[in-house]
């Protein structure tokens, strides 16, 4: 069965350019402020961002939306702080607190999609009860505190690179270069775009959007687990209610990177370019000292700001 | 007539519930039954049940607002500049508070509506946006000292038990709510609005105007919660009341209302609020750990909602809950 869509190539264009425009120029003025340094700090704090903002592309292009990402990442690195805890130093062991880890992120991504797959439930209901769920079951499993006493080569993971690069950001690129191609040549890619532009007439073409569903929130769950697990790393530590004021960022960065908050629309390079352009400002007026009252109106203002530009132009 | 159906068997089985559990919480959970344990149960879930009759509103012209904890903030703060300059009596504090609520929430209804995205995301940036710039302006200090009006606990007494202003804040509005919805041409306008937006507006009914007088109402009554709360705590803390709105959106969901549209009502709303909060309070008393409420609600709320959005499922697929 071929299903074709709608194409679009024309609205990334001006978009596009206009990124790519801001993005080289915050760039050029954040090396010649903060020099190599600040790039370097750049590369270390864009993987957990960009993980997470992968994490909201998924079901926001299948229509949806997923609250729960950043629970889902701090109850996955919780559990693999605390698994870590049982097994001990060994690094031999290591895999099995990673692979827990990421069952943890798949799981909970699956339950909520099972939920709206099966049950019916609205994304946003589906995916606020589980923030809740997961919330309460990661703060009752460590008291609200932060999970420390990892072993010494989780920390030490987090600052090893390749080549000079960040093996963080190694990871990320992998993921991204994963979901770019998940999105851009199978299948299933069209079929979530379809889903987010017409979940109805998807249905009746024969596609089983409940399982479109399924997988975009199981792989959501999953790159939220990767994010937390970075986070693991970079941090030393796992608490409940880490970098919650990620919601607002990602999905600003998911809109200002072409994704049609309604559904439907998203391509891989657009949202880069919108993950790196927001990390290089972030990072640029966290080295300005702006403090984060200012980050989150300049936030809120330039999602308000987006959303208005494409109301304008449609 | 699914409607009716939904919000009544929502009803039915919270009564049932909180039936149940008061019950049991009565013979067994020492201190529940005290009165001063309700009127406190009361006091403190007041605010709760204010956002969410607002949210109600907006819920049923099916619109969704989660910067309402934003807006009381705001509304709160300028209260407390305004009673620190000047003592502007109970007319001025009420009127103070419901205009600033009146006129964020009138923004917030326009730019939802003009910008056509998910009222989710809007407003989740918009919540930012007024939480930021409260959080600038007031540099994070607490407010107090307030003149004597405002500090007396009980406004009147009944009976010998206080009667204060967080209840008949709550009172006043559900009375004028449940009215709103039931009784007036507004309220119909709503509830088919919500109901099926194209069909509605082909009637040539206004879509702007219900959704400005939907978002403005919830805005008023955030605004009114935002003075509930200064006076319940006798200090301003800007921004303590954000971070609570998406328990919000859980109890007006288990109370009946769905992100659909068009469904609930102000009874159910109520007592999806109670049901919470007395969850919370039998944790408390009977010395369980308190980290229980939020994994517990969570899992409530979905499980409510589940049968519901199972039953209205159609081959189609369209959304319910």
């Amino acid at each position: 069965m071929s299903l074709s869509l709608p194409d679009t190539p024309s609205r990334y264009r001006p978009l596009g350019l206009a990124a790519t425009v801001l993005l080289a120029g915050g760039l050029i003025a954040a090396a010649l402020a903060g020099g190599g340094g600040f790039l370097s700090s750049v590369a270390y704090q864009l993987p957990e961002f960009g993980l997470l903002v992968l994490a909201m592309a998924l079901p926001l292009i299948a229509g949806g939306i997923n609250l729960a990402i950043l629970a889902i990442a701090n109850l996955s690195a919780v559990v693999a702080a605390l698994t870590f805890g049982a097994v001990g130093d060994s690094p031999w062991l290591a895999p099995l607190p990673l692979f827990a880890g990421l069952a943890t992120g798949c799981l909970t991504g699956a339950l909520i999609g099972l939920l709206i797959a099966y049950l019916r439930i609205a994304p946003i209901i589906a995916s606020l009860g589980a923030l809740l769920v997961y919330t309460g079951v990661g703060i009752l499993a460590t008291n609200g505190a932060a999970v420390t006493g990892l072993p010494a080569f989780v920390p030490a993971f987090a600052g090893q690179t390749v080549a000079g690069i960040p093996l963080i950001a190694l990871i990320f690129l992998a993921a991204a270069i994963l979901v770019g191609v998940l999105l851009g040549r199978t299948p299933y890619g069209r079929y979530l775009s379809a889903v987010g532009y017409n979940e109805t007439a998807t249905a009746y073409s024969g596609i089983d959007t409940a399982r479109i569903h399924l997988v975009a929130y199981t792989l959501s769950g999953l790159l939220g687990a990767v994010a937390g697990l970075v986070m693991l790393a970079r941090f030393n530590s796992a608490r409940m209610g880490y970098a919650d004021s990620y919601l607002l960022t990602t999905l600003l960065a998911a809109v200002l990177g072409g994704i049609d908050p309604n559904g439907g629309r998203g391509r891989l390079l657009p949202l880069l370019a919108a993950i790196v352009l927001l990390q290089v400002t972030a990072s640029g007026l966290n080295l300005a000292g702006a403090n984060q009252h200012f980050s989150a109106v300049a936030w809120g203002g330039l999602l308000l700001a987006k959303l208005a530009y494409d109301r304008l132009r449609s | 007539m699914a409607e009716p159906l939904r919000e009544r068997s929502a009803i039915r089985r919270l009564a049932a519930g909180i039936g149940l559990l008061g019950g049991a919480a009565a013979l067994w959970v020492p201190g529940f039954a005290s009165p001063y344990n309700w009127l406190d149960l009361l006091s403190s879930s007041s605010i709760t049940a204010l956002f969410a009759l607002g949210l109600l509103v907006v819920l049923m012209a099916g619109e969704l607002d989660i910067s309402f904890t934003a807006i009381a903030s705001v509304s709160q703060f300028l209260l407390a500049v305004a009673l620190a300059r000047q003592d502007i009596g109970w007319a001025g504090t009420i009127v103070v508070s419901a205009l600033v609520g009146l006129l964020l929430g009138l923004v917030n209804g326009a730019v939802a509506t003009w910008l056509r995205a998910p009222p989710i995301i809007t407003t989740i940036a918009l919540l930012n946006v007024y939480g930021g710039v409260l959080a600038l302006i007031s540099r994070g200090e607490m407010l107090y000292d307030f003149p004597d009006f405002f500090t007396y606990t009980a406004v009147a007494r009944i009976g010998g038990y206080p009667l204060t202003l967080q209840t008949i804040a709550l009172a006043v509005t559900a009375v004028v709510t449940a009215l709103m919805l039931k009784a007036t041409n507004l309220g119909r306008i709503l509830r088919a609005v919500g109901g099926n937006r194209d069909a509605a507006l082909r009637l040539g009914i206004n879509g702007m105007t219900v959704n400005l007088l939907a978002y403005g109402y919830l805005g008023l009554v955030s605004g009114i919660a935002g003075l509930a709360h200064a006076q319940l705590l006798q200090a301003v803390t800007p921004g303590s009341l954000i971070g609570r709105e998406l328990d919000v959106v859980a109890a007006t969901i288990l109370g009946g209302a769905s992100l659909a549209g068009g469904r609930g009502g102000v009874v159910g709303t109520l007592l999806g609020v109670l049901f919470i909060a007395l969850i919370g309070n039998i944790l408390v008393l009977s010395g369980v750990s308190p980290y229980w409420h939020q994994a517990v609600t969570g899992a409530i709320v979905l499980a409510a909602v589940a049968p519901i959005a199972w039953r209205h499922a159609r081959p189609a697929l369209a959304e319910v809950a």
